[in-house]
């Protein structure tokens, strides 16, 4: 029987406090876009509210840095590595409503703004979750959004995108939630440090398997990966590069409370065997079937399986390290990908559109600067020197080789040999000259995503130079 | 249960290339095979061949002996406590090592010119190779579950190539009877190894055999024998369950030579000589094996007499053969029962292929009485079949002489005298038709032109309508190659035969000087010795020999009377149609076996039969992987095929990931 | 196991919690009605509760019951969301069929 939950006092809800402030933006938005009449200056007022929460929010994460805190009686655990992740979240946030100005029409956005901002209040909670019901409140609030975001848009292939989600992931939900009832079953309690503490017993090994199963489909390891592809190319190009990002911070925080503080040292290996195995099929299955991708979300989306399985095999040992490094290695992946992503969203006029991997053609010459970026981004994905891609990946082959795993290690490096050659089938179709009337050239209007590409273009280049400190802020397991 | 360690645990990397060599070899195959085209063979071939060079390299490791403990064990993978998986390469192990990549590397280089032409000559060869790792890792196995996924894979590769030629319906049904057969066996030994785990709690050999005389009461240690026992049967064609073997014929006959005379069917005798410890405490056992052995031995040699498909006459010989070295290892002669595997692998496929460069040459025919007079044409072919007539029948001086001997003589030993008289006779019985096949084929005149009616041969003897579709397709093929005219066989077919000759004669001679003999001195430290009832025979070793040797000679003499003089020779057309017109029914229809096998599993079995064959043929005859295979990233449009867009299929992605997912975490969870 | 007063067998209700969870896995994928797939995981998530709410008597903790509650609702948040894409997706449609929205796939 676990202890009586305390009343509620200040410090738990200042635990929460980022989490509020996002979702009081996201309320904020849609009162104030009730007295605004038509116009673009909608899309705007909406998204600069939401800004302005995020950054709020960004800086009372920052504050809660070093203050550790079981809040709610260990619902909610404040300070940890789900600083990091949550600021990785709202980073990505603010990226994704910038890449094309809000989703949806201009009447939309104040709602699909909301929306946004409410999911990522999800992935925050389950960064910080310290309970079962705290996993499944925030993973649900994160996903009954995305379900929403997908079809927000009048394209057939968006709609269909957001009925696959919806009832993929719902059933995934299903699994997570019957694991969750047999991990109660066996411990006696709903929160994760009580599952050490119990004797093992079947109930607690199958609840963990199909537990396992919900967040490997939230992180989309093969074969819980098959929503990813189509989903990724039929959502809006903002919800796309949204997912990519938020749900795996969300997903990861999880995953590391589980794997490093939830499981007896004794049974964590072999109750974590499968998870380093799907991670090592994805960066296989996800590299070879990105070989063959025309269209440029659906390529991210299958790199982004593999890239995923890298960040899984950092945690391979549940080394001390290895949670660090899975962390930089995720927030290397928010840069690089987010900056491919907004390269993307300036080579489209319309940001619901897609694009196909011909209209990187000859780029170097058209557009040089976002040629540049582009490859950059590019360097870092496929884990070359000097981008945060190439160190974060060192990182976790020291770590995955330091704990035992070659077998991980070697298939780590083989999915990055096969990942190189995805990658730079696009490089060199920018630096090919083509004739540029067979090349369907377009430009967005939108000047933000410029700003994500500085950003992100520096943090890569940061990170990859001088990646010990950064590493070094990550806090450690436990 | 107390950990026993099994060998010398080291790093022997040659021992990994030994067994994954084939099946890189497969996977090429497979892959590249429309790309290799003819290269596939010698690919194919070239593997195994360095898989045998790295077996015989590793010699020593085998053989090296250290504080009790014998052989090269190297580990793998350990995965709880008592569920290790490994190789182990001892010198039981070596000895079948040897013979499938040697064997199996001759067999592979006469494929190149027997299939040559055929339009999946490559996937061929990545079946052969897939077929040569399936059994290497039955035999490299340190453990149960190693055995039963090495046993589950032969299985397999044994249904694709019986069905290589799956426009033949009849080799598709013997395709399905042999898998629904094996995978009977297979139930057997999943049985055995399920008592095991939960009575023993580990799969490793070692532990299993040091343990198993507290963990088991000697009923349950009969139960897992027996169990065990019903693989071994169904594997190497054991009464009752030895009936698929002859419609296994139905392969190409390396296929034949390879895995139903040489290597596959001799699995259960490798198990049970492995599992020695286990039979030696268990003495029901023992009984039961050595009966049925010796009732498999007469069964076959008996049914031998009656038939005319030359491969089948072989099936049915190998069949009896089996029943021999299953007698031996029953009663516990274990090293004279491996010394008849290791004989009948060199004689049994030297009759094979030279029985195959007849068929080859005859455009297909496998009738002997559409034969006769084959000895001035194909003298090579001749002179190959006679020494593998002469070994079979234990002609001294010939290699199964030494191993017949030994087997009939280690009965005596053990006190099996019943057992005894049968196998003496058994080989009067064999010797008559071994001989009978080779006057009816080589002597007297060609009877390839006379009518078939002629020689009595109404429709096929066994009367199965895939026989009957068999035999207008052949028909078919021989107008196509013209008349059915003989030609010398192209060396690459007859090296391989030519290599075997001097083994078949010579191999035997290991066996010569008794107790010190080197085979006796090479097994002494793998199996225990056998609680002997009766230590000294009745009679002495030589007077056993003589004893055989007259049953032989008589019936020797028999087949000569009734098809080798000159009279019989000058008639052979009318006495043969008088034969096939008077054969015993009993015998035509094979004591019945099949139907009584046909009502109590095959009928019950037909429609997972059926489904099978609806599964797994269209994937093997379209062959869409080989489409794919044409790109170089063709595994990315496999994963892409994989996509189809449909949300019910992920969902059932997602289904059978939850699926592996349940089943590990029931098993760990049960673990604890 | 804290005793508890079961009249029947706590194994009674955890089996038959299972059986209603395969039979909502079952209907998810054999069904090609995209409304009864969504009742098939509700299925999935009541026989979750089931199971939640029989260890929360089991060992006299209401957090199983709070977070049965936390499941209705969340199920009942899942269900509008999942209508909605529904009429959405099938708006033109004659027929209700997933299986007739594949045009994302490879």
């Amino acid at each position: 029987m676990s202890p009586p939950i305390p009343y509620v006092n200040s410090a738990d809800l200042h635990a929460l406090l980022p989490t509020t402030v996002i979702a009081a933006a996201g309320l904020l938005a849609l009162v104030v876009d009730l007295f605004m009449s038509a116009g673009r200056a909608r899309r705007w007022i909406a998204v600069a509210i939401a800004a302005a929460g995020l950054v709020i929010a960004g800086v009372l994460t920052a504050q809660q840095y070093g203050h550790s805190y079981p809040a709610f009686g260990g619902a909610y655990m404040q300070g940890g590595f789900a600083v990091v992740l949550g600021e990785i979240a709202i980073f990505a946030t603010l990226v994704s409503l910038g890449l094309g100005i809000g989703i949806g029409r201009d009447d939309q956005v104040a709602g699909t703004t909301a929306i946004v901002l409410w999911s990522t209040c999800g992935a925050l909670l389950m960064a910080g979750a310290g309970n079962l019901m705290m996993i499944f409140l925030g993973l649900e609030l994160l996903s009954l959004g995305l379900y929403c975001l997908c079809a927000m848009s009048v394209r057939s292939a968006a709609r269909e995108s957001g009925l696959k989600y919806l009832l993929l992931s719902s059933m995934a939900s299903g699994f997570l939630l019957y694991g969750m009832a047999l991990l109660f079953g066996g411990t006696g309690s709903v929160a994760l440090a009580a599952i050490s503490a119990a004797p093992p017993s079947p109930l607690i090994a199958l609840g963990a398997g199909l537990f396992l199963v919900g967040i490997a489909f939230k992180l989309s390891l093969v074969p819980f990966h098959s929503w990813t592809p189509d989903v990724y190319e039929g959502a809006p190009l903002s919800v796309t590069a949204y997912m990519s990002v938020v749900t795996k911070a969300g997903a990861l925080g999880v995953l590391g409370r589980f794997a490093y503080a939830a499981l007896p040292p004794a049974t964590a290996n072999a109750i974590l065997l499968p998870v380093w195995t799907v991670a090592a099929i994805s960066m296989i299955v996800g590299n070879l079937a990105a070989l063959q991708q025309i269209d440029m979300k659906r390529l991210l989306a299958y790199s982004g399986i593999g890239q995923v399985g890298y960040i899984v095999a950092a945690f391979a040992g549940q080394t001390p390290l290895g949670l660090r490094y899975a962390i930089f290695y995720l927030a290397a992946y928010t840069f690089m990908n987010l900056g491919a992503f907004a390269v993307v969203a300036l080579m489209l006029k319309d940001a619901d559109g897609s694009l196909g991997v011909g209209a990187f053609a000859g780029l170097a010459y058209r557009r040089p600067w976002l040629a540049a970026a582009m490859t950059f981004f590019l360097l870092s994905l496929a884990g070359l020197p000097p981008t945060a891609g190439f160190t974060g990946k060192i990182l976790i082959l020291a770590s995955s080789v330091g704990a035992g795993y070659w077998w991980l290690s070697v298939l780590l490096i083989a999915g990055t040999a096969i990942s190189v050659y995805v990658y730079f089938k696009i490089v060199r179709a920018m630096f090919v000259r083509v004739d540029e009337a067979h090349v369907r050239a377009e430009r967005s209007t939108n000047p933000l995503p410029w700003i994500s590409i500085a950003v992100c273009a520096a943090a890569v280049f940061v990170l990859g130079i001088y990646p010990l400190a950064p590493s070094d802020i990550i806090p450690l397991a436990k | 249960m107390t950990h026993t360690p099994l060998g010398i645990e080291g790093s022997y990397p040659l021992l990994y290339l030994i067994w994954l060599l084939p099946l890189a070899g497969a996977v090429i195959l497979w892959t590249f095979g429309p790309q290799l085209r003819s290269l596939g063979g010698p690919v194919g071939a070239a593997l195994v061949g360095t898989a045998f060079v790295a077996a015989l390299v590793s010699w020593n490791d085998a053989t090296q002996i250290s504080d009790k403990l014998g052989g090269a064990h190297a580990p793998m993978v350990s995965w709880l406590p008592g569920f290790a998986f490994g190789l182990l390469f001892d010198r039981l192990a070596l000895v079948w090592t040897l013979i499938i990549t040697g064997v199996g590397f001759l067999i592979h280089v006469y494929s190149i010119g027997y299939m040559s032409g055929d339009r999946a000559f490559a996937r061929f060869f990545a079946f052969l190779n897939f077929f040569v790792f399936a059994m290497l890792t039955l035999v490299l196995s340190d453990n149960f579950v190693g055995l039963l996924i090495g046993w589950g894979l032969v299985g397999l590769a044994s249904y694709f190539l019986i069905g290589f030629w799956f426009e033949r319906p009849s080799a598709v049904a013997a395709a399905r009877k042999a898998f629904v057969i094996n995978v009977l066996g297979d139930v057997g030994i999943l049985f055995a190894v399920i008592v095991i785990v939960t009575k023993v709690g580990s799969i490793g050999y070692g532990d299993v055999f040091g343990n198993a005389a507290q963990a088991f009461t000697s009923g349950e240690l009969f139960v897992v024998c027996l169990a065990l026992f019903v693989g071994c049967a169904a594997k190497s064609a054991q009464v009752p369950l030895h009936t698929w073997l002859p419609d296994a014929m139905e392969g190409p006959t390396p296929v034949s030579a390879l895995i139903h005379a040489a290597t596959m069917v001799t699995a259960g005798v490798y198990l049970i000589a492995r599992c020695a410890p286990l039979w030696t405490a268990s003495a029901e056992a023992r009984e039961l094996v050595g009966v049925i052995g010796a009732l498999t031995a007469i069964a076959g040699a008996v049914l031998g007499i009656a038939q005319w498909d030359i491969k089948r006459i072989l099936a049915y010989s190998t069949m009896s053969q089996i029943g021999y070295m299953i007698m031996a290892v029953g009663v516990g002669a274990f090293s004279a029962g491996v010394l008849h595997f290791l004989t009948h692998a060199f004689f049994k496929a030297e009759l094979f292929l030279g029985a195959g460069i007849i068929i080859h040459n005859l455009a297909d025919e496998q009738d002997v009485r559409r034969m006769g007079g084959l000895r001035k044409q194909m003298p090579f072919a001749f002179i190959a079949m006679l020494v593998g007539v002469l070994a079979i029948c234990g002609i001294p001086g010939f290699s199964g002489y030494f191993s017949k001997d030994a087997i009939l003589y280690g009965t005596l030993q053990h006190g099996h005298p019943i057992l005894y008289a049968v196998g003496v006779i058994t080989a009067g019985i064999t010797a008559y038709y071994m001989f009978r096949l080779l006057f009816v084929t080589f002597f007297g005149q060609f009877r390839g032109n006379v009518d078939a009616s002629d020689l009595g041969i109404r429709h096929p003897d066994s009367g199965t309508p895939g026989q009957a579709a068999r035999l207008a397709h052949e028909a078919e093929e021989r107008e196509h190659h013209g008349s059915g005219h003989a030609h010398a066989p192209a060396w690459i077919m007859s090296a391989p035969v030519a290599v075997l000759i001097p083994f078949s004669i010579g191999i035997g001679w290991l066996a010569i000087g008794g107790e010190n003999s080197p085979w006796q001195t090479f097994f002494a430290p793998v199996f225990p010795a056998a609680p002997a009832t009766a230590d000294v025979a009745p009679i002495p070793e030589l007077l056993s020999g003589v004893i055989v040797l007259v049953v032989v000679a008589a019936g020797i003499a028999l087949a000569y009377l009734r098809y080798g003089t000159k009279a019989a020779l000058g008639a052979s057309v009318a006495r043969l149609r008088a034969e096939t017109m008077k054969m015993p029914p009993v015998l035509v229809n094979r004591y019945y076996f099949d139907a009584a096998i046909d009502a109590l599993f095959v009928k019950p079995a037909a429609a997972a039969g059926r489904f099978f064959g609806s599964f797994v043929d269209p994937v093997v005859i379209d062959g869409g992987v080989r489409e794919v295979a044409h790109s170089a990233t063709w595994l990315g449009h496999l994963f892409r095929s994989f996509q189809t867009g449909l949300v019910r299929g992920y969902a059932l992605y997602l289904v059978f990931g939850v699926a592996c997912f349940v089943v590990y975490y029931a098993v760990i969870g049960a673990g604890k | 196991m804290t005793p508890s007063a079961f009249a029947v067998p706590i194994e009674n209700y955890i089996g038959l919690s299972a059986v209603i969870f395969f039979l909502g896995v079952t209907g998810v994928i054999v069904r090609r009605n995209p409304l009864i797939m969504l009742m098939s995981i509700e299925l999935m998530f009541n026989a979750a509760n089931l199971a939640l709410i029989t260890f929360a008597k089991a060992w006299v903790n209401a957090a199983g019951h709070i977070f049965a509650f936390l499941v209705i609702t969340v199920a009942a948040a899942e269900a509008a969301i999942g209508l909605a894409i529904v009429v959405v997706v099938f708006r033109r449609a004659a027929h209700v069929d997933v299986d007739e929205i594949a045009t994302l796939h490879g």
